[in-house]
């Protein structure tokens, strides 16, 4: 009985220890005609008292998934593959439209709006499960005004 | 001759008496241009060259094709995961701002510069996912570089990749072009909707209506 409640309370503990990162806003647009290549984008905040890297993701859902950014030098859109992503203790990673995304190849089945789709972001501290939703394309970018 | 030529001062004064304070398209360039982000140009370019591209329904001729109309030039790729979509989003979410105010918004080009992975029908699906008003172009290399250099955009293509995945480069912003196939305008990166509205609608007003 105490052994099994201190198994439980391991088991407890260790969950919040996963990295301690929080992952909100996990979304992607609906596949676009002819591609086979879809953007996710979540905040990653990590609330422990560590630093944590993100070092990728993997999904059932596709084939392979990338850690990615965009960025903009003198006006050409270009964008590199990202080994590590560093969240300080308290700070958030925000993958967004035009910045650091998830590039997300092949999608199996392809994926429709309202559908859940399960991710792992690995971390130097441990996987972390991710629920991103396929939303509306209109709904990917902030409204300005 | 001098006759000739005191007659042709007195009309010009004549003019310029019944309009003293009409400004001169400078003026009007430079009045515009303090009211927008983007970056208006005089109508010095020269016009567009007639560049041959392939649409969705065989040859599109650059020249023909937007003729009498004002259009945005946007070059990109299908493969583009982030940067593309996210900006033709905005032209689309910019349109349908427009389409409330009851303002006629401009043709809307994509051009793939991609043409080893992009044929003119898939990206032409591709543009009109966003927006059906959308058009969706590609061509040969030689004739992508003829047309982006006439719109001061820039792109660049792996000459060998090693896989379908590479990346290609792109100016992220927006080329406006005139009814009479001149460059007027440049949109910077990033593309924001209700900026995007409200500056068209301001350039299109003070620089000429849409001729469809």
């Amino acid at each position: 009985m105490t052994r099994g409640l201190f198994a439980l309370l391991l088991a407890a503990l260790s969950v919040p220890a996963l990295a301690g990162i929080e992952v909100t806003d996990a979304r992607t647009g609906t596949p676009l005609p002819g591609t086979d290549v879809m953007a996710g984008y979540l905040t990653a905040r990590n609330t422990g008292d560590r630093t944590v890297a993100i070092t990728g993701a993997s999904s059932a859902a596709f084939r392979d998934v990338e850690l990615h950014r965009s960025m903009n030098n003198d006006g050409i859109s270009t964008m590199k593959p990202v080994p590590r992503l560093v969240v300080p203790p308290g700070r958030a990673a925000i993958l967004a439209p035009g910045g650091y995304h998830l590039m997300m190849f092949t999608p199996a089945p392809r994926p429709s709006r309202g559908d859940t789709l399960d991710l792992v972001l690995h971390t130097d501290q441990g996987d972390v499960p991710v629920s991103m939703q396929v939303v509306d394309r209109a709904q990917l970018i902030p409204a300005d005004d | 001759m001098f006759a000739a030529v005191i007659a042709v001062a007195g009309l010009l004064g004549m003019v310029a008496a019944r309009y003293p304070d009409r400004p001169g398209p400078e003026q009007r360039r430079a009045e515009l241009q303090r009211r927008v982000q983007a970056t208006v140009f005089p109508r010095d370019f020269a016009r567009l060259p007639d560049v041959a591209l392939r649409g969705r329904d065989g040859s599109f001729d650059l020249r023909g094709d937007t003729a009498g109309r004002w259009t945005l030039v946007y070059l990109g790729y299908t493969h583009c995961p982030d940067v593309c979509p996210t900006t033709l989003q905005a032209v689309a979410s910019a349109f349908a701002r427009l389409d409330r105010l009851d303002v006629a918004v401009p043709r809307m080009m994509f051009v793939s510069v991609d043409p080893r992975r992009d044929t003119a029908r898939n990206t032409a699906r591709y543009a009109h996912a966003f927006d059906s008003r959308f058009v969706g172009i590609t061509g040969a290399p030689a004739a992508l570089h003829r047309l982006s250099a006439a719109l001061h955009l820039d792109f660049s293509v792996p000459a060998d990749p090693a896989n379908d995945r590479y990346t290609v480069q792109h100016t992220a912003g927006l080329a406006l072009i005139d009814p009479d196939a001149r460059l007027r305008a440049f949109f910077t990166a990033p593309v924001q909707p209700a900026t995007l509205a409200t500056d068209l609608r301001k350039i299109l007003e003070t620089l000429g209506s849409t001729r469809t």
